[in-house]
């Protein structure tokens, strides 16, 4: 029997039960306060008095978000249903008063429109609430997560800045003191043997000593190389495959032809890369090929490329002497060396370099051999698509 | 008309260099008068004929470090190549540096060669003297 259900006092539940509303006037744009609930007076630290009669707009924060504020409101009275918007608010806490801190959070705005029989618009319930935890949650997090990454980046530039200037500078000062060391034991050699005292000891000696600085002034060239690959500021091209390849069979012609070596090379695809490095990948390999044949066997380099929808994987593979499975991954290490000085030439950063500029590009180097009649040295590379299509999803976030 | 002996100067801070430079020089064909100031300055005085450097002779050709105290190699090429009268004389960049932006700059700011000082002696003397033969003896340059 309704008579006997005592009627709830919707004043007073609208004043302290229902949050942070206020009732407005539907007269777009001054939007008038009629009603505020305590909540909300207590977050905007002002009493009722100092609100009820005046526009919304006088108590809202004098932001652009007044702006999308009075669009939600407008909103509401077009659509007739509730408008919501996020924003993020920071309510202070005045000093010696009770009232309670709020933090700079996201919160929900919500125009509820309320209409009476006809359709029209009595009022406007502006309603303010914490939007949810969880999602707060993930955008702070996100957001801190962002800020470590970008933290991150630029300590690895920096870092990579000076280990550049410290390898420039280190090879640099290395090479005049080694560059007087071999000159003036060859200007001495000279005088000497004018003297007709040099035996053959001597020669030999003199020969260590020489090749000695020939194999550091290699190493530091090695070194600035290697220093130099994890540089960001060079251009990223299409790079004309075959053209390069011929440019390389150029440059080691001395040793091909000295060697009888042939190169067959597929029908090869553009890639996309840094020019200068990808030619020192591809330098590096054929070299190698070359340089560890098999006694009384010419060499021969095969190159080939297979499609792999977002790479390009490309395989050089020779007839040479092999790698013992046991190495597979230690030949990609700085340095590591398999074979002796006095055997095969070299320093031992060759395979470290490609490797670098290999996982630079975003691909990846393997190898293959069964010890004895040859190698594979196979490695990916990003297709120009893939690349650009990296970098612009990267340029949105 | 071909002079009897050829002016050099060259800019090079360390003695060691600098020796190595003169015995590559020996046994040439041409007679260089080798000239030697040991820092960018230095250069400029002698350029300028200034200071200590009053009856300096102006040189055929200049060989030049890059890396010099006080003032570096790379300042006295830009303000020798700025100079209407001092621009004439050919500057051979003669450094340890083989880095493309050294190598770069050099030519940016009008080097007329670099040339990078290899570790073998044999070849720093066959470098010097196709070096001479070319600036001043094979090209003709302005008359001083």
């Amino acid at each position: 029997m309704i008579d006997q259900i005592p009627a709830p006092n919707f004043e007073k539940i609208f004043e302290t039960a229902m949050g942070l509303q206020l009732i407005l006037l539907p007269d777009s744009p001054r939007f008038t306060i009629v009603a505020v609930s305590e909540p909300y007076l207590k977050a905007v630290q002002k009493n009722r008095d100092q609100m009820l009669g005046k526009s919304l707009l006088e108590v809202f924060p004098k932001t652009k978000d007044a702006d999308e504020l009075i669009i939600s409101l407008n909103q509401a009275i077009k659509t007739q249903m509730p408008a919501t918007f996020s924003l993020q608010i920071l309510f202070a806490k005045q000093p010696g008063t009770e009232a309670p801190e709020f933090k700079a959070d996201f919160w929900n705005l919500t125009n509820t429109p309320v209409l009476d029989g006809s359709g029209q618009i009595l009022n406007l319930v502006h309603r303010i609430e914490l939007a949810d935890p969880q999602a707060l949650a993930l955008v702070e997090a996100k957001e801190l997560l962002e800020a470590r990454v970008n933290k991150r980046t630029q300590d690895l530039l920096r870092s990579n800045t000076e280990l550049e200037q410290f390898a420039y500078i280190a090879s640099h000062d290395l090479q005049t003191p080694l560059r007087h060391i071999s000159s003036y034991v060859q200007l001495l050699t000279n005088k000497i043997r004018k003297t007709n005292t040099l035996d053959d000891k001597s020669e030999k000696w003199i020969k260590y000593i020489l090749s000695g600085t020939v194999q550091m002034k290699n190493l530091i060239s090695d070194l600035l190389s290697y220093s130099r690959i994890g540089r960001v500021d060079i251009k990223v091209e299409e790079i004309n495959t075959v053209e390069m390849i011929s440019r390389i069979k150029d440059e080691l012609k001395d040793s091909i032809h000295k060697t009888k070596a042939t190169i067959f090379f597929d029908q090869l695809p553009m890639v996309f890369g840094i020019k200068s490095q990808i030619e020192q990948l591809f330098l590096n390999l054929i070299d190698n090929a070359i340089k560890f044949r098999a006694t009384g066997v010419d060499p021969i380099v095969t190159i080939k490329v297979e499609d792999l929808e977002a790479f390009w994987r490309f395989s050089v593979s020779d007839n040479g002497i092999g790698v013992d499975s046991k190495y597979f991954e230690r030949i990609f290490l700085m340095f590591h060396r398999l074979h002796s000085q006095d055997e095969y030439l070299g320093t031992g950063i060759g395979l470290a370099i490609c490797k670098k500029i290999v996982e630079f590009h975003d691909g990846k180097i393997s190898v293959n051999s069964d010890g004895n009649s040859g190698t594979v040295f196979s490695f990916s590379l990003p297709k120009k698509e893939t690349v650009t299509a990296k970098n612009s999803s990267q340029a949105e976030i | 008309m071909a002079h009897k002996t050829v002016d050099v100067l060259l800019v090079e801070d360390s003695a060691a260099d600098i020796d190595l430079v003169r015995e590559a020089m020996e046994g040439g064909k041409l007679l260089i008068n080798l000239n030697v100031v040991r820092d960018g300055e230095e250069a400029m005085d002698y350029l300028r004929r200034q200071g200590k450097f009053k009856n300096a002779l102006r040189p055929d050709l200049i060989l030049l470090d890059l890396n010099l105290p006080k003032k570096d190699g790379r300042e006295v090429l830009r303000e020798v190549k700025a100079d209407t009268e001092l621009s004439l004389i050919p500057v051979v960049i003669l450094t340890t540096s083989s880095a493309d932006e050294d190598i770069l700059h050099s030519y940016q700011l009008h080097a007329n060669a670099y040339i990078a000082k290899p570790v073998d002696f044999e070849s720093f003397i066959k470098i010097v003297n196709q070096l001479t033969d070319f600036w001043l003896s094979l090209v003709v340059l302005p008359k001083k």
